[in-house]
């Protein structure tokens, strides 16, 4: 019998997840430039911060895999809470509202909607908690000198992971503010994901009206993130379990209800297990960006394993390979 | 330009193209503005992300005017007449196009030729990415180019535009749920430890 207890993480090493979006951050000390000083770990503390708590709006480039959009981003925090607007600037036409948790995707009246389609929302998805900052054991974060990005002075972060069974990250943090302008996810020097500002404005007041949907609100839409009817807490009995995950990650609270969800606080792992049904997928596996997918059919079985994760394709089949049952 | 099109333009990019969608956005190419001016600036970003300098705007329009010649006339030579269907007739459009398409890939993508690295090497006293020389490839040269394009780091890798569309709906709806958890709010992502904790174990 498998027992599982829940641990409250700390909320100061919080195995977060960036929110729904952009990122950005702010330094603690807003008007203070950068200081030599100040170590790798204080910067990402810093970005961990302004990630929620600052105003700023401009257009980014988000590279992934074959994928790149160009999206413009409006960005406010104000009395606790964060709003965001994010509009496409190539192809479809999609805007994405965000209030806090709650992030909506509007398309174009008239557009068929394909409700699978990717969401360029950012690196964000990709975590960079406070616990980088703070010595994490299973990655190496050092500064690397200074650059410049979107017509500002950056300072260079590289977070470097201890085992070949995760990716590492590049980052360029804006030296005054602390706001992430620039990041690489990198496997073995092989960029796989690529944001950028190519212009940014920061910490300038935000009106409402900037952040208002332009598109018709009658203009289909979906939300974007997960709802409750999809979800399920850890303490729900499955069948099945991961015999190995790589070091350091550890499954988190709330998952989907057809899966489990893990996390070593910057990358994320999530498993699938369900009956292939008619059209069964078979050993399929692919990738977008950093992001793979390994999916394989149980021999013998008509349950389908499928592993998705910022993770190497090795280390997705080798959790998908020790997929066990368990006997309650 | 459309989503289908821009997202062959990232594959080209990307070296990770199928033959069928690098045969489509070839003949797209020749005939469409937009696509054009987006390989462009995709190819100037890429080469920002990679740290390498490729081709100047104005390099890759005159290209442009020697791939669409190249074009023209492998389609003008590959015409077989109707009632002269022989084998190697039927053949003959679909090796002209591959020798177009790899010259197409040569020069996006920005495959180097030893001459070409040398000839830069000289030029500059550095090795560069860049494309200095606009000629027409040799046909070794064009094997280079083809042998590098399908060279992927992982060859079995399918991409995901590869798979039937119920394939690519259902993977995507995986890749969409991990997505949305990524982004939960961090009161979401407290971690559970299993009393019997065999994960974490290298």
């Amino acid at each position: 019998m498998t027992a599982i207890r829940v641990v409250r993480t700390d909320p100061m090493l919080g195995v977060c997840q960036l929110r729904n979006t952009l990122v950005l951050c702010l330094g603690a000390a807003i008007g203070f430039p950068a200081v030599a000083s100040e170590t790798a770990g204080q910067w990402l503390e810093k970005m961990d911060k302004a990630l929620h708590e600052q105003n700023y709006q401009g257009t980014f480039i988000y590279m992934r895999g074959s994928q790149l959009d160009t999206i413009q981003v409006v960005h406010q925090f104000a009395d606790g809470k964060e709003h965001e607007r994010l509009t496409s600037q190539d192809g479809e036409e999609r805007e994405i509202i965000r209030n806090d948790d709650e992030a909506i995707c509007y398309h174009a009246p008239g557009e068929q909607v394909d409700l699978t389609h990717a969401v360029p929302m950012g690196p964000f998805s990709h975590s960079f908690s406070k616990n980088l900052a703070t010595n994490h054991p299973l990655y190496q974060v050092s500064l690397q000198g200074e650059g410049r990005i979107a017509d500002r002075r950056a300072v260079r972060v590289r977070i470097t992971p201890r085992n070949r069974d995760r990716y590492g990250y590049q980052l360029w943090l804006d030296e005054e503010t602390g706001l992430l302008l620039r990041s690489n996810l990198v496997n073995r020097g092989r960029v796989l994901e690529f944001f950028q500002f190519s212009e940014v404005k920061i910490g300038e007041p935000i009106e409402s009206a900037q952040l208002l949907l332009s598109l018709s609100k009658q203009a289909p839409q979906h939300t974007l993130t997960q709802s409750t009817q999809e979800l399920a807490v850890a303490q729900v009995k499955r069948n099945w379990r991961p015999a190995w995950v790589p070091k350091g990650f550890q499954q988190v609270r709330v998952s989907a209800i057809n899966g489990m969800s893990f996390t070593d606080g910057v990358a994320n792992l999530s498993i699938f297990v369900e009956r292939s049904g008619k059209a069964a997928l078979g050993d399929v596996q692919t990738s977008v960006g950093g992001t793979v997918v390994f999916s394989r059919q149980i021999k013998g079985s008509s349950q389908q394993i499928t592993v998705v994760g910022e993770v190497p394709l090795a280390t997705a089949r080798k959790v998908a390979e020790s997929i066990e049952p368990v006997v309650y | 330009m459309t989503e289908k099109s821009k997202e062959s333009v990232s594959a080209l990019l990307d070296e990770e193209i199928s033959e069928i969608e690098l045969h489509r956005l070839l003949r797209e190419y020749t005939d469409n503005q937009s696509i054009r001016e987006s390989l462009i600036s995709y190819q100037q970003i890429r080469a920002v992300v990679n740290g390498e300098h490729r081709l100047t705007t104005r390099q890759h329009l005159e290209l442009h005017q020697r791939i669409t010649s190249a074009v023209d006339d492998e389609e003008g030579t590959s015409v077989a007449p109707a009632d002269t269907k022989t084998p190697g007739q039927w053949h003959k459009p679909a090796a002209g196009f591959a020798v177009a398409a790899s010259l197409f890939v040569a020069v996006i993508v920005g495959v180097n030729t030893p001459q070409q690295i040398a000839d830069s090497q000289s030029a500059t006293g550095e090795t560069t990415n860049s494309v200095t020389d606009t000629r027409i490839l040799t046909d070794s040269e064009q094997n280079l180019a083809r042998e590098s394009y399908v060279t992927s780091p992982d060859e079995r890798q399918l991409q995901l535009r590869e798979l039937d569309e119920e394939k690519q709906r259902r993977l995507r709806e995986y890749l969409n749920q991990h997505d949305r958890m990524t982004r939960m709010n961090p009161r979401d992502t407290q971690t559970v430890i299993y009393d019997r904790d065999k994960g974490g174990k290298n």
